[in-house]
């Protein structure tokens, strides 16, 4: 019995037994073999498909993950340039293949200093320089800042990016007066504006608390006597939503004050950015420390200067390009002058006032407050006049040549108020001392005869000797000095020379008037009339800054003070208070600002405009543009 | 003629069904390896797509709340423990995870600082099987690109 056949094989056999059969039959040998290797040929392809695909994907995934990675490397890098910069603007040493610190990636920074073409991934450091550079592909780095190239790698990814930063950064500043609390003022009150300190056109200036009020208004005034005024030409503005009268109160009499306008629920203004105060004190910790002179002027020149502790300037602190950062409480017992900035992570205290310094500023950043003590030398001599006769006399006659000369500066012709013998040859030897003087001094019979033989301002300094020794004395002494030296002959070199000295750097220097008004620079008359003008201006001993003053404590004047520039009060997320320092059972709040015995405040603008005369601070790198490539 | 050659033909063609099953089976096994493989694979570059963009999410997050809410000194922050953020609210959300496909992702946050002024954040975000992504980055007072 033949074995029966699988039902498959049927397939095969059950078909006609022919040749063409068999032919047929042997053509379809392997078919199913054949079929099914091209379809598992067809299925591998899929696979083979599908892995790529997948594995594509996966690496896409890897790549964008690198990526991201990558572009925060080189936002790392960027940090790190900025951080060293911060210490250091000449910093040009860069990177070549830094580390992160915990992960996989490398940034690469490549500072280039030659001429010639600047190649593409090269950055430009101009922090320090006074004209703009050029970069790499076409750009301009403005002097000032820095154009920083950043290439990152990660794994197979990388990132470069470019940034233009700036250190030297102008202080943006709305209002001349600005807290984030209450603002309390007593007193005659002047703010006002000028838009150069080389002119007179005047801009409005006002005052703004972001307080928003609870309790006391956010901005008072309130006159000490019968005749004071308060004038504002700008608006006053508060965040106090409270009505006029009880937010911002100025008094129900409203012929006291002249104000540009009064804003209630305004916007809060942004302080400046200036960076944390004890962390920019911190920095610097390796600085050397300055050398501070017993009496006298203690000059900070260029440089960077720290002083652990408490800090306390028996004299005047003239900043001749430097800055200072004081690690605890700063005591200045005379006057601040010069261009540089004071960091100080406690208390800045003055005592004293500024020498009159026009083209220059001081900034002065404060972490716990800023206590203007200003002597009043105005206040002191005429208390002294009224004691002796022979004073009265004197200074009566200081300030009426004082004025007669700003007089002459501002409206005589330029041609003929100069020169040996001139108009104001005449007024500076009323004030100062000329060996040469035709007019001899003589034995004083009457008070009036102390005039004869001018030297006014030098009499008052020995009548000021003759007092008892003591810090109102000696800062008067040293004030009447310095307008002394200005006003006096000419020691110090050619006529020519220190005149050229003066008009490229006008300040109070010796011999300067009188050097310029016998060369007859007319072209330096401009300066000289500013200069006579911040005599008069800072009546001759009231307390006097020129710059800028920004505290993340409080501000407390207790003489009348007179500033040129901007006061900025930004105690926002503090909440120590700190004592008056002359009553002690008194406390200010940080952001309060008080003002007992009046304010003479002017908005300077230009300090607080991009340009040469700009008020600039070297704080915080910030980034000003920033982008991919 | 007939039987031999088809005796013969029989033989021949249930090897090669044999062997076209054999193939079959090897082609189905691997064709699923694969597939299961692939699968996977693409799982993880999700879930490291997804990881990748939380880490991102989170370090934007955090340059945009600036250098001063980094807190300062040595800190590590473990979602996955559930660590909770400091007094300050760092790490902010989302930290301590994200749920994205059905999966938690965790995120741990590593602080420190380098040399005077950096403050260093590194965000690795994990969850249970797989997907990692980890980034670092370092903060400056006043530098953000956000």
């Amino acid at each position: 019995m033949k074995p029966s056949r699988p039902e498959y094989a049927t397939l095969c056999f059950n078909t006609p037994d022919s040749g063409d059969e068999l032919n047929s039959k042997q053509n379809r040998r392997a078919i199913a073999l054949i079929t099914t290797l091209m379809m598992s040929v067809v299925l591998l392809m899929m696979l083979v498909s599908l892995v790529r695909a997948v594995t594509t994907q996966d690496y896409l995934t890897r790549g964008y993950h690198d990526n991201v990675a990558a572009m925060y490397v080189a936002e790392s890098g960027l940090a790190d340039v900025m951080s060293h910069l911060e210490i250091d603007g000449s910093w040009q040493e860069g990177f070549n293949g830094e580390p992160m610190q915990n992960r996989p990636g490398k940034y690469w920074v490549k500072f280039f200093s030659g001429g010639g073409q600047v190649p593409d991934d090269a950055s430009i450091n101009n922090i320090i320089g006074n004209t703009a550079r050029p970069g790499p592909r076409g750009r301009v780095v403005p002097k000032g800042s820095a154009l920083i190239v950043v290439t990152a790698r990660v794994g197979a990814a990388q990132r470069q990016l470019e940034a233009i930063i700036n250190s030297s950064g102008v202080i943006n500043v709305e209002y001349p007066l600005m807290t984030s609390g209450n603002i309390e003022l007593k007193g005659a009150v002047t703010i006002d504006g000028i838009h150069s300190l080389q002119g007179y056109e005047r801009v409005a200036a006002g005052i703004h608390s972001n307080s928003r009020g609870s309790g006391t208004a956010s901005v008072t005034w309130e006159p000490s006597n019968a005749t004071d005024k308060a004038v504002v030409t700008g608006k006053v503005s508060s965040a106090d939503s409270r009505p006029v009268g009880v937010g911002i109160d100025f008094g129900s009499d409203a012929s006291r004050y002249d104000v540009g306008a009064f804003e209630r629920a305004a916007a809060q203004k942004q302080f400046p950015g200036v960076g944390d105060i004890d962390r920019q004190v911190s920095l610097h910790a390796g600085d050397p420390a300055p050398t501070i002179q017993t009496a006298g002027t203690t000059t900070l020149p260029a440089g960077k200067y720290h002083k652990s502790g408490n800090l306390s300037v028996n004299g005047d602190l003239a900043l001749d390009g430097g800055e200072l950062f004081v690690d605890g409480d700063l005591t200045i017992n005379g006057g601040i002058s010069g261009q540089g900035a004071i960091w100080a992570s406690g208390k800045v205290t003055f005592k004293g006032d500024a020498t009159l310094q026009s083209s220059e500023k001081a900034a002065v950043m404060s972490k716990q407050g800023v206590n203007l003590l200003g002597f009043n030398g105005e206040e002191y001599m005429e208390a002294f006049a009224q004691s002796d006769p022979e004073v009265r006399v004197l200074w009566d006659a200081t300030k009426q040549a004082l004025g007669d000369t700003q007089d002459l500066l501002q409206n005589g012709d330029p041609a003929t108020i100069v020169g040996a013998g001139g108009p104001l040859d005449v007024q500076a030897r009323k004030l100062a001392y000329y060996p040469d003087s035709a007019e001899l001094p003589i034995p004083v019979v009457n008070p009036e005869d102390a005039l004869v033989g001018g030297n006014y301002l030098g009499k008052l300094q020995e009548k000021l000797s003759a007092q008892s020794q003591g810090p109102s004395r000696d800062f008067m002494i040293r004030k009447l000095g310095g307008y002394k030296d200005f006003f006096g002959a000419n020691t110090a070199g050619t006529d020519a020379t220190v005149a050229n000295q003066f008009f490229n750097r006008p300040r109070v220097m010796p011999g300067a008037f009188a050097a310029v008004v016998n060369s007859s620079r007319v072209d330096a008359l401009s300066k000289l009339t500013l200069q006579v003008s911040n005599v008069s201006y800072a009546k001759a001993g009231s307390s006097y800054f020129q710059g800028v003053i920004y505290t993340n404590g409080h501000v407390f004047a207790a003489n009348s003070v007179t500033t040129l520039g901007a006061i900025m009060v930004d105690g926002r997320g503090r909440t120590d208070v700190q004592p008056n320092p002359l009553d002690p059972s008194e406390t200010f709040k940080p952001g309060q600002l008080v003002m007992r015995k009046g304010a003479n405040l002017t908005f300077v603008e230009e300090f607080f405009e991009d340009g040469d005369n700009a008020l600039r601070i070297r704080g915080p790198v910030r980034v000003r543009t920033w982008a991919s490539r | 003629m007939g039987f031999p050659l088809k005796k013969k033909c029989l033989a021949v063609t249930v090897a090669e069904v044999i062997m076209a099953f054999g193939i079959v089976a090897v082609a189905i096994l691997a064709i699923v390896s694969g597939f299961m493989g692939a699968i996977e694979l693409n799982a993880q570059s999700v879930d490291m797509a997804v990881a990748s963009q939380v880490g991102r999410d989170f370090l934007e997050r955090v340059h945009e709340l600036g250098y001063d809410s980094v807190p300062e000194g040595t800190f590590v922050f473990d979602g996955s423990r559930n660590d909770p953020p400091n007094a300050d609210g760092f790490p902010p959300a989302p930290y301590p995870k994200v749920t994205a496909n059905g999966k938690d992702h965790f995120l741990q946050v590593r602080v420190g600082t380098k040399g005077a002024t950096l403050k260093v954040v590194v965000v690795e975000v994990v969850n249970s099987r797989h997907g990692r992504a980890v980034f670092e980055t370092y903060l400056y007072p006043g530098f953000s690109t956000t």
